[in-house]
């Protein structure tokens, strides 16, 4: 099995700067072969040196991210479980009929699955617009998010 | 039997190990996969993970378990297919940006622990055995249906071919292959309904609507091939030649009471139209729910409908995330944004395979409600081509729908032997290529065996049991370990082993038959309801009293998780030393 260069990142940057680089500039090894060059985007500096600011950045980033995530998920789990909890309270659902076809197997067997669609194009386009205009926070210099 | 399923299956088998053969120098390190990064493009990604995924469940559990069970047993489809979207959701483009190739690989570069390495190893050998299961079954079961082979011959070779495939190098890592199997098994299963659906053109059938007992909707006269044991709703005179309840009749009227009945093998029986269909012990629904509702009871004998249901929803939505043997596949994107894609795209080919199962199982309700008295509602699939179109196009559908049963079976155990036998020997043994292979046999020898104790479980049942597992031990490992900075080693493994080891503890009891009534039956036959907030809670609760042991690198890990390529790719320029 592949042993993946997992921890490089890691270690390097946890191990407190054993290379003895300048204070505040430390270098993080990518992997083996690689190394990170220093790139002069003052908020990408922060990102990286996780100072205070550089902190803030990426927590506002994860939150932004999640709260995308988890109102999707919202959405996705209320119209699909819901569905039990209404046949269950209103039984004349489950005895319903369009055109002879049970109403269960038209939404069981059909009607979910374009909403799971729809739900994971709309989550993976804003997800996308999010990340862009985190980019364009950090280094103005980019592309705009709505170019 | 029919001549052409055997050719048909042993084709799909050869094709399967010519290619092992060839791929025995195949994708062995981490380099392997970082040259297919970039050349895998996301629809033939997806394609490889949709062929991995669909299993024997998803092939002939399915269809089965909704002509036995009722409509509920759709839920197993939409959560399977749901799963994909909450791996979108909350996992697929932070876990491609971590570059793990396998859940313990995850634990240990996220947290930084041998114990937890131990634990994830444990739960992935768990999962992988659980989930191999029903695939041995499912080959049982086909090989019986084709040839009229005892069990034990189809779980058998199953085993034999996969173990010695991926012992000879496997068909991992090619992802061609993948992809050719998903669309083998989209045609084997779509092309049959269609042509079915065309056949049995349109006329109304009582079977569809609410509250109603199967009826036959013609004269039907029903050949019973084995000794069956079946029961009628309601009294009816049929026409018998053979034995019936230790009587021998020679076409005969004979009144037969609403109750359990007894015929021989080569029984033949002739219903009039409209008479009830009789239902064999095998097909019997677990509860009085009628057939078009939509709750799910099999496991829990009929007990708490509402409850039962929403274990299999829990278990199978959020079950995906933590299945061992997919994680490798998001390790081809080239980047998170492109494992995203991927993702939406598997949802798209898992909705469209999942529309074909139900088309069959109605078709069944429909037009040939004498499989009702079939010996096991897996072999549903594979026997009604042969009921609606009889001849030669019939038996050549039945061959289509039995090679891709069994490919359903070879690509998916081959996936996941390939990461029970990666975990013995890598996390365990600490071995080389040599140890993989012993592991490789192992593995598969104690599945095989396994699988000739577990026949009567539906395949739908057990492999529902895998994603329980998976859902209540590294689904919130991974959910957690992206979007919280605060979890700790110890609170994963704690969570990973109380929520995985109870939900296995309360679906052995159920297997073992410790409770089949009432909440018990729910709680031990669904557990996912319980196990999995369980699990969750005990991660977080345990996490936030170990604050002193969340690793120093966190920060850094997040921001490697969480940072845009736009941006991680000029943070990281590259240069060769």
């Amino acid at each position: 099995m592949p042993e993946p260069d997992l921890a490089d990142p890691a270690d390097a940057a946890g191990a407190a700067d054993p290379g003895g680089t300048a204070p505040g500039r430390q270098r993080v090894v990518w992997r083996s072969d690689q190394v990170l060059v220093q790139h002069d985007i003052p908020g990408l500096r922060d990102l990286r040196d996780d100072t205070s600011a550089g902190r803030l950045l990426v927590r506002s980033l994860v939150r932004a991210q999640l709260g995308l995530s988890l109102m999707c998920l919202t959405f996705a789990l209320t119209v699909t479980a819901s569905f039990p909890v209404i046949a269950a309270m209103v039984p004349a659902v489950s005895r319903t009929t369009v055109a002879g076809i049970p109403l269960t197997l038209i939404v069981l067997g059909f009607a979910f699955y374009p909403v799971f669609l729809a739900v994971g194009w709309f989550y993976n386009r804003h997800a996308r617009q999010l990340e862009a205009r985190f980019t364009h926070l950090v280094d103005p210099a980019s592309r705009r998010p709505d170019a | 039997m029919p001549d052409a399923a055997v050719g048909a299956i042993a084709f799909v088998t050869l094709l399967t190990i010519m290619v092992g053969a060839r791929g025995i120098r195949v994708a062995r390190t981490p380099d392997d996969f970082m040259v297919a990064a970039r050349q895998v493009p996301p629809a033939l990604n997806a394609a490889a993970i949709s062929g991995e995924y669909l299993s024997a469940a998803s092939f002939l559990g399915i269809a089965g378990l909704v002509v036995a069970q009722g409509l509920g047993a759709l839920w197993y489809s939409v959560g399977y297919t749901a799963g994909y979207l909450v791996l979108l959701l909350l996992v697929a483009a932070p876990l491609r940006r971590f570059g793990a190739y396998t859940i313990p690989d995850f634990a240990v570069g996220r947290l930084g622990s041998r114990g937890l390495r131990q634990t994830a190893t444990a739960l992935v050998l768990v999962i992988g055995w659980f989930y191999l299961l029903p695939q041995m079954e499912g080959a049982g079961i086909t090989l019986q249906w084709v040839l009229g082979a005892p069990y034990w011959v189809g779980a058998a070779t199953l085993g034999v071919v996969v173990s010695c495939n991926i012992a000879m190098g496997g068909m991992k890592g090619i992802t061609f292959v993948q992809c050719f199997q998903y669309w083998l098994k989209l045609c084997a299963i779509g092309i049959p309904a269609l042509v079915l659906l065309i056949a049995a053109g349109h006329h109304a059938s009582p079977n569809l609507t609410p509250d109603r007992a199967p009826v036959f909707t013609s004269a039907t006269v029903v050949d019973l091939t084995q000794a069956t044991s079946f029961t009628l709703t309601r009294s009816v005179t049929a026409t018998v030649t053979g034995v019936l309840d230790q009587r021998s009749y020679r076409d005969q009227a004979v009144g037969l009471c609403a109750c359990r009945h007894v015929a021989g093998a080569g029984t033949r029986i002739g219903f009039a139209a409209g008479a009830p269909v009789p239902v064999s012990l095998a097909m019997e629904p677990s509860s009085s729910e009628s057939w078009d509702s939509p709750f799910l009871t099999s496991s829990t004998g009929g007990a708490h409908p509402l409850a039962a249901t929403y274990g299999v929803i829990i278990a199978t939505f959020f079950g995906a995330i933590g299945l061992p043997h997919i994680l490798v596949r998001f390790y081809t994107n080239p980047d998170g944004e492109a494992a995203r894609r991927t993702t939406l795209i598997v949802v798209l080919l898992l909705s469209s395979f999942y529309l074909f199962p139900t088309v069959l199982a109605v078709l069944t309700r429909l037009h040939a409600p004498q499989l009702y008295l079939s010996s096991d509602s897996d072999s549903v699939v594979l026997a009604l081509p042969g009921q609606l179109l009889p001849g030669l196009p019939g038996e050549l559908l039945a061959a289509l729908v039995a090679a891709g049963a069994f490919a359903a079976f070879l690509s998916t155990s081959s996936g996941l032997l390939v990461s029970v036998a990666g975990a013995m020997s890598h996390d365990f043994m600490k071995g080389g290529v040599a140890t993989f292979r012993w592991c490789a046999i192992a593995a598969g020898t104690i599945a095989t065996i396994a699988a000739l104790l577990i026949e009567r479980f539906s395949l739908a049942l057990l492999v529902g049991w895998a994603f329980a597992i998976a859902a209540s031990s590294f689904c919130p490992l991974m959910v957690l370990g992206i979007w919280w900075r605060r979890l700790t080693r110890i609170g994963a493994t704690a969570g990973i082993a109380i929520g995985g080891g109870s939900c296995l503890a309360a679906i052995v009891s159920t297997m073992l038959g410790a409770a089949s009534s009432g909440w018990g039956a729910v709680f031990l036959g669904q557990p996912a309801i319980w196990t999995v907030p369980l699990s969750f809670g005990v991660m977080i609760v345990v996490s936030l009293l170990t604050q002193r042991t969340v690793p120093a690198n966190v920060g850094q890990v997040m921001l490697r998780m969480h940072l845009p390529e736009a941006l991680s790719r000029q943070a990281y320029r590259t240069s060769r030393l």
